[in-house]
């Protein structure tokens, strides 16, 4: 008698299997980074209406057929303007996440090599920014620097680099002390090129879990900034400023309020289980045993 | 390192992020175009001896001098124990935030009293049944806490509680010694929206450190010994899961702070949030100087307390 032997699998086969196997998170995620670019590249795509359309004969309508997610005070279509407002929404968010890794990066290698006083200094500084609470810190520069989507981004991305500087940091720390990295300053390599060429390549990966984690928060910061009215300021719009004027009309148009932070909800939420995602299969240890 | 050297250091530490916090506070409406006294003298403006009344006032503001001269006064003050007038309505500053705090502070207490103990229980749970059904229903469900904006979570409730069912107030706030009831009533949705992004943060960190306590050796040897399952969880392994929660809770204040001042915008309840906006658009330095200093301040102590707290109560930290 012979075990029965595990049937070979065709290429289709394992691919497929292999699809099953990244689990319904995945694919959904997938899905929505799909539509997520196709609204990026081609908002219009989507929708026939005209997010800026004002029609006096369709203002604050419940969804229908005609306008899926309702119409606006303007009577503009609200899934027009949420689509439209993707670019700048996503672009705030992702430009804020840059400008923090273009602050935190290198002062995060910085202070994992420098002596005590210059590390003393660096993390003080990205302490006091952490410490204090973001959004007073938000309203603060907001209401002095004005409100374009350019100081937001300057603005979440300040606070943000703190998050970036200490991972850096603590990752430079570990590193340093590693064999590899003591060979390469055997062999005669300067302590720049240690940095970039062996000590950032390995950080990366802790790197690309916190981005898509920093976008979400990004994407909650800018909401709140712009129920506080710090927002972008129209003809521009992003989800929040939409979330904002929607607030005027939650009696008589409540399920206009509703789709306009379902949206931002379900952004964020994607963005924290894609971090997840990437964490889990980077770091085979976090992976969870699949019952 | 000794605790007593432990400590100091970590003062010193925390002056020089308070210094640091200062210096912004206090140029971030110098460094920005608008002018105080211009805005307080309103359409007076336009008048022909405006010139010298606008002099006078900044004079009387102190805003002649050199900034570095400004700062100097301002902290000798403050060390003084004075933080000055409001620019606009002459108010002590203090004055002004005494009366703005209670909103704020009834928010976040309100939120830690529900959220620490249901986390607790939340995330224990779950942690003993990791990989089933409710752990991933409720880790999905912090997800989605976590990702809220706090603003829409609270128009949300709005809406179901006030505009449909009409059970609960929109939003005011109500003196606990006028009306304990009303104060009660006005502060449930509030509180519940800030909760629940708290809850969503502690369960998650519950989980995390249960799952590692779960994983040591005495675990195992007490279930071997036949103790029960729950007084296992319950007892012995949350009293080591709960006890690193202390510190979170003091990281967390900083957050709470900004989120309730995004609640109270949302429910009009005009604490610390409504106070600081206002004065920032008014242009008001010293209350906003004052009102963003002692905030670092109770947050930055709240999170060294805790985290002294942690070292004295936890003997395994004490290095």
């Amino acid at each position: 008698m012979s075990a029965a032997l595990p049937r070979e699998r065709g290429p289709l086969g394992s691919a497929l299997a292999r699809v099953a196997g990244f689990g319904p998170a995945r694919v959904l995620l997938a899905l929505l980074g799909l539509l997520t670019v196709i609204v990026l590249a081609w908002p219009g795509l989507l929708t026939p209406y005209d997010p800026a359309a004002i029609d006096a004969t369709a203002i604050l309508r419940p969804p229908s057929w005609e306008h899926p997610l309702g119409t606006d005070e303007a009577g503009a279509d609200i899934a027009a303007r949420i689509l439209y407002a993707t670019r700048l929404e996503l672009g705030v968010a992702a430009g804020s996440v840059a400008v923090a890794l273009v602050i935190g990066i290198p002062t995060g290698l910085v202070a994992g090599v420098a002596p005590r006083v210059v590390d003393g200094l660096l993390s003080s500084t990205a302490s006091a920014t952490l410490a204090f609470p973001l959004i007073l810190f938000a309203v603060l520069m907001a209401a002095s620097f004005g409100t374009t989507a350019g100081t937001l981004v300057g603005i979440i991305g300040f606070l943000y680099f703190p998050r970036v500087f200490l991972l850096v940091r603590a990752q430079t720390r570990t590193l340093r002390a590693r064999e590899f990295v003591t060979s390469a300053r055997v062999a005669g390599l300067g302590p720049a090129r240690i940095l970039a060429r062996h000590v950032l390549p390995n950080a990366t990966g802790p790197l690309l879990t916190l981005v898509p984690q920093l976008m979400a928060e990004a994407i909650l910061v800018e909401a709140g900034l712009s129920y506080l009215g710090l927002g972008v300021q129209l003809p521009d719009a992003t989800w929040g400023t939409i979330l904002e004027s929607s607030k005027s009309y939650y009696v008589t148009a409540p399920s206009y309020a509703i789709v306009a932070g379902l949206v931002i909800t379900l952004a964020a939420a994607a963005l924290m289980v894609a971090g997840e995602l990437i964490a889990e299969s980077s770091n085979p240890l976090r992976r969870r045993r699949r019952p | 390192m000794g605790f007593v050297r432990r400590a100091a250091f970590e003062a010193g530490r925390l002056l020089l992020v308070l210094w640091l916090v200062s210096v912004l506070a206090f140029l971030a409406l110098r460094l920005t175009p608008g002018d105080p006294a211009l805005l307080l003298l309103g359409p007076q403006a336009g008048r022909p001896d405006a010139a010298e009344t606008l002099a006078r006032l900044r004079e009387q503001m102190g805003l002649d001098k050199p900034w570095i001269v400004q700062y100097g006064i301002w902290i000798g003050d403050i060390l003084r124990g004075d933080f000055g007038v409001s620019n606009r309505s002459g108010t002590p500053v203090v004055d002004l935030i005494a009366g703005a705090v209670p909103p704020t502070l009834w928010l976040i207490v309100g939120a830690v009293v529900i959220s620490v103990p249901l986390s607790i229980l939340l995330g224990m749970w779950t942690a003993s049944r990791r990989g089933g059904l409710a752990d991933r229903a409720v880790r999905g469900a912090t997800t989605v806490a976590i990702a809220l904006p706090g603003v829409w979570l609270g128009l949300l409730l709005i809406i179901l509680f006030s505009v449909v069912w009409r059970v609960l107030p929109s939003g005011g706030w109500v003196d606990p010694l006028d009306d304990p009831l009303g104060f009660l009533t006005h502060l449930v949705l509030p509180v519940a929206t800030l909760a629940v992004y708290l809850t969503g943060v502690l369960t998650r960190f519950v989980h995390a450190e249960a799952s590692d306590v779960f994983a040591e050796d005495y675990m195992r040897t007490s279930r071997a010994m036949g103790l029960p399952a729950r007084r296992i969880v319950y007892v012995y392994a949350a009293r080591n899961a709960v006890l690193p929660m202390i510190t979170i809770v003091g990281v967390q204040i900083g957050a709470l702070v900004g989120g309730a001042v995004l609640v109270e915008a949302v429910f009009g309840l005009g604490g610390l949030g409504q106070l600081l906006l206002s004065s920032v658009l008014n242009r008001d330095y010293q209350v906003v100087q004052g009102a963003v200093l002692l905030t670092t301040v109770v947050v930055l102590v709240v999170g060294f307390l805790a985290d002294l707290v942690h070292r004295l109560v936890d003997p395994r930290i004490a290095r």
